[in-house]
C-alpha cells in the first residue's frame, strides 16, 4: 500500500531528477510512511562501466548491534575481494551512508554471477546494477533518504519514486521498493497494490533460478518481467501478460535504460494519475504530486483498467 | 423505570472514588443529545476569495465555515493544488467555485451547495452527497459520486473506474466516457454517460437507471437493457440541456440499462417457507 | 422453587436386558446426522445456509485461561468495598475524547438486524450505565441517539442511511471494515427483515435480501483509508475520535497498518463474535480466535509505538466480567458486546408469550435464527406483532443490570490481582489451562513457566 511516481524526460532531455523525485514523493508521504525509494536514471556509463549499489546492513542493525560497525567493515571488504574475484576493476567508491556504498566498477563477465556472489556475504543486497540505474532506498521519508543520500541535483532522464507503508512484510530496507528486476542492469520496479497469488508465483520463479531477498509481493513484479525478459519478451509485452498472471491489486511503474511504463490491473482499484505533453511524462498515485512540479494549470487524466503504456525517453 | 441506583439497591458506596458504575438518571425526555449542527443563513451576494495555496485542508475547510458563518455566500477557492478534502461537510446553500483541481474527497459529505470545479478532481469526489450541484470542467477519477444520495453531479471529461458505486439516488452525468465497474450495486438515482462505457457496466445493480450515448464494453451481472421511453426523452433533453451538453448521436438513440432484478432474492425460485427452516 | 426430591429406590432392580443396538459398529465424527442432513438440505437448495448467531464449533476461547490473584504475594484490594476504577478513554488523542464509566460498551448492531424496541432498550440501558451504544449499519434512529449519551455512528462498506448531519451528531465515528464472524464478508439482511421502512432508510426496494458489499465504495487500500479518515476528520471539525473495526484475520499486520493510517481507536472482532445473518460456513471458517487476536494488536501497536496513542478495543464472545478482564488483561482497553446484551433483552428466552418450538422449531436456547426475521422476543425482527413482547423499559433495565453486572465481576478479578484500575491488568496475571490456550494466547501454562511455542514467558 504505498505511493508510486515516475518521470521521463523526453527527446534525449535531462533534468534534476533528484529534486523533482523528491518533490513528488514528500508530498505522497502519507500514503506511505515507513520507506522511500528512488530509482534514477542518470547518464549512461561508457563500455563496460556499472553502477553498483549495494547495502551490507539494516538500519536496524546500525542501531541495535554492537559490533556492527567492525562487521560493516569485514562485510564490505569481502565485496571488494568478490569483485575482484570475478575480475572486476572498481574505478570509484562512494559511501553514501555508513552502510549503503556506490560503486562504480569495470566487469565484463556474468552479472548474474557478480550479483549471487556479492549477495552470499552475510546482510549485503545489491540495490541497483547497470548503467544508468541507481536505487536508492531507506527508512523515513523522502526529504530524509534525500538529504541523506544527497539525491538533490541528481541529473537524469527519467526516475521512479515510491513511498512505502508495509503491509503484510517488514518494515526494513530490504522490503523497501524500488525492486531491481535481477539480475537485468538498469530495470527497476515500484508497485502500488498487492499481489494474492505471490507465494505461488514466487515458488515458480524460484524453481527457475530466481532469488528473492525479501518476502515482499512486489518483488515478484521485478523478478517476473526479467524472467518474461530474459525469455525474449518486449517490455511491454512482457507487462501484458504481467495483468492476466498476476492476481490481487496492482498499479506498476517499471522503468528501464530508455523508457517508462506503466500498467494497471483489471480491478482499477489502485490509483494513478496522468500527466503527458511532449517534453514531459509525469504520473503519480496523486495528481498532488504532481502539482509538486506543475503548480500551473494543466490537464491530467487517470488511465483506464487493463491500461499498459510504455514511453521512450529519447 | 426505575429511579434507584443499583449501587444503592446492592448497599454499595457510590462515591466517585468507588470507581463502581453507577447509574445515570435518567429520562426519557431527555433530547440534549439531538440538536442537528448549525446551518448558516448565507447571502449569495456577499463574494469572499481564498488563496489555498499556502494552506492545510483543515484550515481552508475551517476558514470556508468561518465565512459561510459570517454569512458570505459566494466563496472562491483559488489554487486548490489538488490538496485532498477540500469543501468537505458543507451543510447549507453556498456558491463556491474552485478555481483548480481537487485531491481525493473532494466536495464530499455535502448538502445543498452549488460547486463549479475549473480543473480535475482526484478519487471519491462528491462521495456521499446529498444535495446540490457540482459541475467539473476536466476529468475525474475513480469512484467519482461513490455512494451519492442526491443533488447533480457533473462531469463534462471522462471519468475513472467504479463511478456511481453503491450510489442511491441523484444524477450523475459525465460528458465523456467512463472506466470499468461503474454503477456498481447501484441503488437508485440515474447515471447518464455521453460517451463510451468500460465493462462490467452496472453489475449488480438493485435499481436505478444508467443512460450510455457511446458505446458499452460489457454489461455486469443483472444489469440487462432497457426500453427507452418518451420519459427519459424528456428527463434526458432537459438534464442535458441544463448543463450545456448533449448526447453525440442524439437523446433518442442512448442506450437504457436497468436491473435484472434477479438478485433481489437469493432463492425467489423456492417457496418463502423454505428460508424459515435454514 | 423447591425441587422434588429423586426417592432413592430401597435395592436394585431386578437386570433387564440391555437396550443398547449391537449392531451398531461405532458412529462417524466426520459425518454426523447433522452434517449429513446440511448436505440433504444443501442438496436441495444448492447455495450456502443463512443463519444468525455466531460460532458452533469448538474453539480455544476465554475458558481456557485463568487468574492467578494475589495471595501472599501481592496485596489484595478488597473485594467490595475498596477503590478499582473503571473509567475508559476511547482515542485519547482525539480533541474530544470517548469517555466511558465502564470499560464495556454496546456493540453496532443495525436497526433492520434488531428491532425499534431493542435498539432504544440498548441505548437506554448503555446511558444508565454510562457507557456509549453503536448505529450500527442502516442509518441513525433518531430515538436511539436521543436515548444513547455516547453514541458512535458507524460508517459502513455499504454507507446505508450514511448521513453527514448525523455524522455530526455522533461522539465518535466508527469505520466498518470487517466482521470477526465473518471476516472478509459484507453484511446480510434477508428479505424478511426489509420491511418499508428499514428499505427507506437504506434506500432499497423492500423485501430484498440485502447483502451489503465487502469494501468500502470510495476507498480501496489503506493508503486511500489515511485520506478518508482524514475527510471524516475535515466534515467533523477533527473533534471526535476515529475508530476502525477489523475482523481480526492477519491482526498483526493488519493492525500494524491499521495504526498507521492515523485512528484514534482500533476494534478487533474475534471470530466469537455473532452476526445477525450470514452463510454458517463464513461464520465457522474464517476468522482467529479473540485470546489469540488481542495479543497479537497489542504487539503491532506497542511495535509502532502507538500504545497509549490509539485505543485497542476488542469484541466477541464476551459473557461474562471475568471474560471482560481477561480480554483487559490481554491487551484490550474496552471491550463491546452485542450477542450477550442481546441476550439481556430476552434472546433466547422462554418467556410466556413466545412459543420457541412453535414458531422457530427449536426450544429457547437453541435459537439461532435471527436471520428468518421471526425472532420469538422481538428482539431481531421488524413484524410488528413479535415486536410487542420486548418492552423497552423493561428491556432498558435489564440491560443496564447486565453492563453494570459485568462491571463490577470484571472489578472483582481485578481486585484480586491486586489492582487499583481495571487497566492495570497484565497478561501476566493469567495462566493458561490448555497448551492451545497457552500458545494463542502467549501465556504460560498453569503451574509452569512454560508457554507453548515461546522460549522464555517473560519476553515476547
Amino acid at each position: 500500500m504505498c505511493g508510486i511516481a515516475g518521470l521521463i524526460h523526453r527527446h534525449g532531455k535531462t533534468g534534476d531528477i533528484g529534486t523533482e523525485m523528491t518533490a513528488m514523493l514528500q508530498s505522497l508521504k502519507h500514503r506511505g510512511p515507513d520507506s522511500t525509494g528512488y530509482a534514477l536514471y542518470g547518464k549512461p556509463l561508457k563500455g563496460n562501466e556499472l553502477m553498483l549499489r549495494f547495502k551490507v546492513a539494516e538500519q536496524d542493525e546500525m542501531l541495535k548491534g554492537f559490533k556492527i560497525h567492525d562487521q560493516v567493515k569485514e562485510r564490505r571488504n569481502e565485496v571488494d575481494k568478490r569483485i575482484k574475484e570475478l575480475g572486476g576493476r572498481i574505478l570509484e567508491t562512494t559511501d553514501a551512508t555508513e552502510y549503503a556504498f556506490r560503486y562504480r566498477i569495470d566487469y565484463a563477465g556474468d552479472r548474474r554471477k557478480l550479483a549471487d556472489f556479492i549477495e552470499d556475504v552475510e546482510g549485503a543486497e545489491i540495490l541497483s546494477m547497470g548503467h544508468g540505474l541507481e536505487l536508492v532506498k531507506d527508512l523515513g521519508d523522502a526529504a530524509r533518504v534525500a538529504e541523506q543520500y544527497h539525491l538533490k541535483g541528481f541529473t537524469g532522464t527519467h526516475a521512479l519514486g515510491h513511498t512505502r507503508m508495509a503491509t503484510e512484510s517488514d518494515v526494513d530496507i530490504r522490503s523497501a521498493h524500488p525492486y531491481w528486476a535481477y539480475p537485468f542492469a538498469d530495470v527497476s520496479v515500484v508497485h502500488n497494490g498487492q499481489l494474492t497469488n505471490y507465494w505461488n508465483g514466487r515458488r515458480a520463479l524460484e524453481r527457475r533460478g530466481h532469488r528473492f531477498m525479501s518476502n515482499c509481493d512486489s518483488e515478484l513484479i521485478a523478478v517476473y518481467l526479467a524472467d518474461k525478459m530474459q525469455q525474449g519478451a518486449e517490455l511491454k509485452d512482457a507487462m501484458t501478460d504481467s495483468i492476466d498472471e498476476l492476481d490481487g491489486v496492482f498499479t506498476y511503474l517499471v522503468a528501464t535504460s530508455d523508457s517508462l511504463g506503466m500498467a494497471k490491473d483489471v480491478m482499477a482499484a489502485k490509483p494513478m494519475v496522468l500527466y503527458e505533453s511532449e517534453k514531459f511524462i509525469c504520473l503519480a498515485s496523486e495528481e498532488v504530486a504532481i502539482r509538486s512540479v506543475f503548480p500551473h494549470e494543466i490537464d491530467t487524466f487517470d488511465p483506464y483498467e487493463g491500461e499498459v503504456r510504455v514511453w521512450k525517453s529519447a | 423505570m426505575a429511579l434507584r441506583t443499583k449501587s444503592q439497591d446492592m448497599g454499595m458506596h457510590t462515591e466517585q472514588l468507588s470507581g463502581r458504575t453507577q447509574q445515570r438518571f435518567f429520562t426519557p425526555a431527555e433530547e440534549q443529545n439531538f440538536t442537528y449542527p448549525e446551518a448558516f443563513d448565507v447571502d449569495f451576494n456577499k463574494r469572499a476569495e481564498l488563496d489555498c495555496g499556502p494552506l492545510a485542508p483543515r484550515d481552508v475547510n475551517l476558514k470556508i465555515r468561518d465565512l459561510m458563518s459570517k454569512g458570505y455566500g459566494t466563496i472562491v477557492l483559488k489554487n486548490p493544488g489538488a490538496k485532498h478534502s477540500l469543501a468537505v461537510g458543507i451543510l447549507n446553500k453556498l456558491n463556491l467555485h474552485i478555481e483548480g483541481s481537487l485531491g481525493y474527497f473532494g466536495c464530499g459529505l455535502i448538502d445543498g451547495p452549488n460547486i463549479r470545479i475549473k480543473g480535475r478532481v482526484g478519487w471519491s469526489c462528491a462521495e456521499n452527497m446529498l444535495a446540490g450541484t457540482i459541475v467539473i470542467e476536466k476529468n475525474a477519477g475513480s469512484t467519482f459520486g461513490a455512494a451519492l444520495r442526491g443533488g447533480d453531479l457533473v462531469c463534462m471529461g471522462d471519468v475513472g473506474a467504479r463511478m456511481g458505486i453503491d450510489m442511491k439516488g441523484g444524477t450523475i452525468i459525465v460528458g465523456g466516457r467512463c472506466g470499468a465497474f461503474c454503477g456498481f450495486m447501484m441503488q437508485r438515482g440515474r447515471m447518464v454517460v455521453l460517451g463510451d462505457a468500460g465493462k462490467n457496466l452496472g453489475d449488480s445493480m438493485y435499481d436505478g437507471t444508467i443512460y450510455v450515448g457511446g458505446k458499452i464494453d460489457g454489461l455486469g451481472v443483472d444489469a440487462v437493457p432497457g426500453e427507452m421511453t418518451d420519459l427519459d426523452v424528456s428527463w434526458l433533453s432537459r438534464k442535458l440541456k441544463m448543463y450545456g451538453l448533449e448526447a453525440p448521436k442524439g437523446v433518442k438513440n442512448m442506450q437504457k440499462i436497468v436491473a435484472g432484478k434477479q438478485l433481489w432474492n437469493y432463492d425467489n425460485l423456492e417457496p418463502t417457507e423454505k428460508k424459515l427452516i435454514l | 422453587m423447591a425441587r422434588e426430591r429423586k426417592k432413592v429406590p430401597a435395592a436394585a432392580p431386578a437386570k433387564k436386558p440391555s437396550s443398547r443396538n449391537k449392531s451398531l459398529l461405532g458412529k462417524s465424527f466426520i459425518f454426523p446426522p447433522t452434517v449429513i442432513d446440511d448436505i440433504h438440505i444443501k442438496s436441495e437448495l444448492g447455495r450456502y445456509r443463512m443463519r444468525g448467531f455466531s460460532l458452533f464449533k469448538k474453539i480455544p476461547t476465554w475458558d481456557d485461561l485463568t487468574f492467578l490473584p494475589g495471595t501472599l504475594t501481592r496485596f489484595v484490594i478488597e473485594g467490595y468495598r475498596e477503590k478499582c476504577l473503571t473509567q475508559t478513554v476511547i482515542g485519547p488523542k482525539a480533541k474530544r475524547p470517548l469517555v466511558l464509566d465502564i470499560p464495556i460498551y454496546i456493540t453496532g448492531m443495525s436497526f433492520g438486524a434488531l428491532s425499534f424496541e431493542a435498539k432504544i432498550a440498548l441505548a437506554r440501558g448503555a446511558t444508565m450505565a454510562g457507557t456509549a451504544t453503536c448505529s450500527g449499519e442502516g442509518g441513525m434512529i433518531p430515538d436511539e441517539r436521543r436515548y444513547s449519551s455516547k453514541w458512535f455512528y458507524q460508517c459502513i462498506q455499504s454507507r446505508y442511511g450514511f448521513n453527514p448531519h448525523h455524522l455530526r451528531l455522533a461522539d465518535a465515528c466508527e469505520f466498518f471494515i470487517g466482521q470477526g464472524c465473518k471476516v472478509g464478508l459484507g453484511g446480510h439482511l434477508m428479505g424478511q427483515k426489509v420491511t418499508d421502512q428499514v428499505a427507506e432508510m437504506r434506500s432499497l426496494p423492500a423485501g430484498i435480501d440485502q447483502r451489503s458489499p465487502a469494501r468500502h465504495p470510495d476507498w480501496l487500500g489503506p493508503d486511500d483509508l489515511a485520506l478518508k479518515i482524514q475527510e471524516i476528520r475535515e466534515a467533523t471539525n477533527g473533534e471526535i475520535p476515529i475508530q476502525l473495526k477489523l475482523g481480526a484475520a492477519r491482526v498483526y499486520d493488519d493492525v500494524r497498518m491499521a495504526a498507521k493510517t492515523g485512528p484514534d481507536s482500533i476494534y478487533i472482532d474475534g471470530m466469537e463474535g455473532g452476526t445477525g445473518a450470514g452463510p454458517h460456513i463464513a461464520t465457522e471458517e474464517t476468522g482467529v480466535p479473540g485470546i489469540a487476536a488481542i495479543r497479537q494488536a497489542r504487539k503491532a501497536l506497542d511495535d509502532v509505538g502507538m500504545t497509549g496513542q490509539i485505543s485497542l478495543v476488542y469484541a466477541g464472545g464476551i459473557r461474562n466480567g471475568a471474560d471482560v478482564a481477561k480480554a483487559i488483561a490481554l491487551g484490550a482497553d474496552a471491550v463491546a458486546i452485542g450477542h450477550s446484551a442481546l441476550m439481556a433483552l430476552n434472546c433466547n428466552k422462554d418467556i410466556p408469550e413466545a412459543d420457541f418450538e412453535k414458531e422457530i422449531g427449536v426450544e429457547a436456547g437453541y435459537c439461532y435464527h435471527c436471520h428468518t426475521g421471526r425472532c420469538p422476543v422481538g428482539v431481531a425482527t421488524q413484524d410488528p406483532v413479535l415486536r410487542k413482547r420486548l418492552d423497552p423499559d423493561e428491556a432498558a433495565e435489564r440491560v443496564y443490570n447486565f453492563l453494570h453486572c459485568l462491571a463490577i465481576e470484571c472489578q472483582m478479578m481485578a481486585r484480586a490481582c491486586g489492582k487499583t484500575n481495571v487497566h492495570s491488568l497484565e497478561p501476566e496475571d493469567l495462566a493458561a489451562l490448555t497448551m492451545e490456550a497457552s500458545a494463542l494466547a502467549m501465556v504460560p501454562l498453569a503451574g509452569s513457566q512454560h508457554t507453548v511455542g515461546r522460549p522464555d514467558m517473560t519476553r515476547y
